[in-house]
């Protein structure tokens, strides 16, 4: 069973204040009279009638609706009604996969003695996250997670699509192929290009063919298109998987000290977040977007697990730099720089590891020592503590 | 054509020239040994383009003639002779006639060969900037860092040992990043190699094979280095690619210091590590004013614990997870009495060396336990 709650941020929103109901609510950054120049993070129904879809440029939704209610996201009162959520789920089955803020998987295979068939389990969490939330949800119910996930998009919002067993193939034969997990954009063009529109064209390509297409992912792809995952239901997934930030310059820039002062802030705050959330990290990653929207990324992973800020830093700043001298060619000025951490794993969870002479690794104990300082004085007295490079 | 030679010389030099020989030559012709056969002695070349051999041995031959032929044929075939000399015959079409010259062997060997006009030519290496080493010591110089060097591709610097002169100096360096072992030697020749080489593994086996006793004669140009021991030369290729700065890994200032005896500690070593469990061979090292403890400890296997009395000099009490076979591997080196031990750290690098000698220095970098606080 995949439940995936409906246009989630902005329902919230319209859930807290009644008066937004019926209404275009944009979740996003300052639209700031059409000037602004963030993105869009949710958009309710009403809202994206007029075409908005979240990561479209805030300025751009601002131009299709400019009498929509433009909202800065409440990440936290987010999180708190998701966890609710949750719990509702682990009411009804231990083996709850959260795979985003609004999203898990279900098995009930071993509940239904105990609550009914899957159909009533939907329709009781249903009711139950109405009742407790205000909120709607869409479920998609099958044999496996592929086809759920399929299903639950189809009668958004407030569906429940059934697919009943040994029907998983005829279910998704006529269907687009990117609704196929794993089919991003990228992929459909190359199934466009050759003339392979639906899921059915997918599942009649051989095996071979779509290996020699995409390697493993090929085979994975095929299986997907005929019906047939095996995954399981992991309730020990950990969802969160990165944890990142990104900057968009109010005028865009050129000048490397602006973005070095602007990636030093990231990493103060993603660093900052890493520690809070009791978990280090291997992969440090960094974004940069010129003023024609294209987008660059380098990411490097330590043979570590490490939450310093000294040590995510300076790779970062090392990755900038690189970026920085492969692209100076190119005569654009940047409006976003992003960066963050990835391949995360909870301190207690954390492998040994091999050390490495050559990279610089001292999660020395000094700096351990400064990192937890900062951080608690952040956590007493908020953001008021700020680093001294970071003063205005 | 016929020569006439030793089959137990000729033996020994075809196997030098074939062992470089790649198992599967991009170049079917590089599958071939070429010989360049004079009045009175043979030239063998091999390559596989990366590093070449030449060998040179005295025969006898009633002409000039050069041909290639299966270097690991001709050796099989050379293995089963009787002892003494053979008689090769070489004909137009290169067919090779071998025969033993005793008569004791009825009968006819016939190896193809192919003609050695489109063998690749080896140039030499001038004689500028050379270095005259004693074997011994190359030897010891090699055998000393070898283990430590890399030989999983991933970083092509670390598949091959850096050489580096530093004024009357000489240092050969070995890493796999995880560890590095260093010797550094005087020298009198005034060879600058200041950037320093890095040389493949695979030359550096081909020498090490070579050296014995005596000198041997070493000199570098451009892209490419040319070993010079006893009759056989060798031209290699070097890595491309700036060795890391390894003096910058190399700890300067310890929080603690302590010599122990190196019989001793080798032995309980070996005993520990039988709980360790590879790859990462990981055993605790907690060293405290009195004693060394160590600790290796494996869910399915067991746990193993050892004290060794040492006197730590330092401050504070250090614990570190450390792979026992990297120990092993650089300690092994060292062959004075005590061995001395420094520390920097739980996350850095800890430095081996005889309590006596510096000029070789191994240094392993701890494995990250959890207890890190």
């Amino acid at each position: 069973m995949h439940i995936d709650m409906d246009a989630f941020f902005t329902s919230v929103e319209q859930a807290d204040n009644p008066q937004l109901k019926g209404k275009p609510v944009i979740v996003g950054s300052d639209p700031d009279n059409g000037n602004g120049r963030g993105v869009v993070s949710a958009a309710s129904y009403e809202a994206r009638k007029y075409g908005i879809k979240s990561a479209m440029p805030i300025s751009k939704a601002y131009k299709l609706c400019p009498n929509g209610i433009f909202i800065r996201p409440r990440m936290h009162r987010y999180g708190g009604i998701s966890s609710r959520i949750m719990e509702i789920f682990r009411k009804y089955t231990p083996l709850v996969e959260q795979i985003s803020v609004d999203e898990a998987f279900l098995d009930c295979t071993g509940s239904c003695a105990l609550f009914g068939t899957p159909p009533e389990i939907a329709k009781k969490i249903k009711s139950d996250i109405y009742e407790s939330t205000g909120l709607t949800a869409s479920i998609g119910i099958s044999g496996n997670k592929s086809i759920s996930k399929i299903a639950s998009e189809l009668q958004k919002p407030d569906g429940l699509v059934l697919c009943p067993p040994g029907e998983e193939k005829n279910f998704i034969s006529m269907l687009p192929i990117g609704v196929i997990w794993g089919i991003g954009k990228n992929s459909q063009k190359i199934f466009h290009n050759l003339g392979i529109n639906k899921v059915k064209d997918i599942a009649s390509m051989s095996v071979k063919d779509l290996e020699k297409l995409f390697g493993k992912t090929g085979i994975h792809l095929w299986q997907l298109a005929n019906g047939i995952d095996s995954r399981k239901v992991n309730s020990d997934f950990d969802y969160q998987k990165s944890i990142s930030r990104e900057v968009t310059f109010n005028r865009d820039t050129d000048s490397f000290e602006t973005l070095k002062k602007s990636l030093f802030e990231i990493i103060d705050n993603v660093s900052h977040n890493l520690r809070k959330s009791d978990m280090s990290a291997k992969t440090v990653f960094i974004k940069l977007r010129r003023s024609d929207f294209s987008t660059f990324t380098r990411s490097y992973s330590f043979n570590f697990h490490t939450d310093s800020n000294t040590v995510i830093y300076s790779e970062c700043l090392k990755m900038l730099l690189q970026l920085m001298e492969s692209q100076k060619d190119i005569d654009l000025k940047i409006r976003l720089i992003g960066a963050g951490v990835s391949n995360l794993i909870l301190n207690e969870n954390f492998e040994e590891s091999q050390l490495d002479l050559f990279t610089n690794c001292s999660a020395d104990k000094i700096e351990a020592k400064s990192d937890s300082i900062y951080d608690l004085l952040k956590n007493k007295y908020g953001n008021k503590v700020k680093k001294a490079s970071m003063l205005e | 054509m016929i020569i006439e030679i030793d089959k137990d010389h000729l033996l020994k030099s075809v196997i030098i020239a074939d062992s470089v020989i790649s198992s599967k030559p991009v170049n079917p012709l590089l599958a071939n040994c070429c010989f360049n056969v004079t009045e009175n002695n043979i030239e063998i070349i091999a390559t596989d383009n990366e590093i070449a051999v030449k060998t040179y041995i005295d025969a006898i031959s009633d002409s000039k003639k050069s041909f290639t032929c299966n270097g690991k044929r001709l050796s099989q075939i050379l293995k089963e002779f009787p002892v003494g000399n053979v008689i090769i015959d070489i004909n137009e079409s290169n067919i090779i006639k071998i025969n033993s010259k005793s008569g004791k062997i009825k009968g006819s060997y016939k190896l193809i060969g192919t003609s050695a006009e489109e063998f690749p030519e080896i140039i030499s290496v001038s004689s500028k900037n050379m270095i005259e080493f004693d074997q011994v010591v190359l030897k010891e110089m090699i055998k000393k860092v070898i283990y430590a060097a890399s030989t999983d591709s991933i970083k092509p610097v670390f598949n091959g040992i850096f050489f580096k002169t530093d004024g009357n100096k000489i240092s050969t360096v070995a890493s796999d990043s995880r560890r590095l072992s260093i010797v550094t030697k005087e020298i009198e020749n005034n060879i600058k190699i200041d950037e320093g080489i890095i040389i493949p593994l695979k030359t550096i086996h081909e020498i090490y094979k070579l050296l014995n006793a005596g000198k041997c004669i070493f000199s570098v140009q451009d892209k490419q280095c040319c070993f010079k021991i006893g009759d056989t030369e060798i031209i290699s290729r070097l890595i491309d690619g700036q060795f890391p700065n390894y003096k910058q890994v190399i700890p300067k200032d310890f929080k603690a210091e302590c010599i122990v005896d190196n019989k001793l500690f080798m032995e309980s070593l070996r005993r520990a590590m039988i709980f360790s469990k590879e790859p990462t061979y990981k055993i605790i090292c907690k060293f405290t004013k009195n004693n060394l403890h160590i600790e290796a400890k494996t869910p399915e296997l067991g746990e193993a614990e050892e004290y060794i009395d040492i006197e730590l000099k330092g401050e504070e009490d250090i614990t570190l997870g450390i792979n026992a076979q990297y120990i092993m591997e650089s300690v092994k080196e060292i062959d004075s009495l005590g061995l001395k031990i420094s520390l920097t750290g739980q996350m850095s690098p800890v430095t081996f060396m005889s309590e006596n000698d510096s000029s070789y220095i191994a240094v392993i970098m701890p494995i990250q336990i959890k207890n890190a606080d």
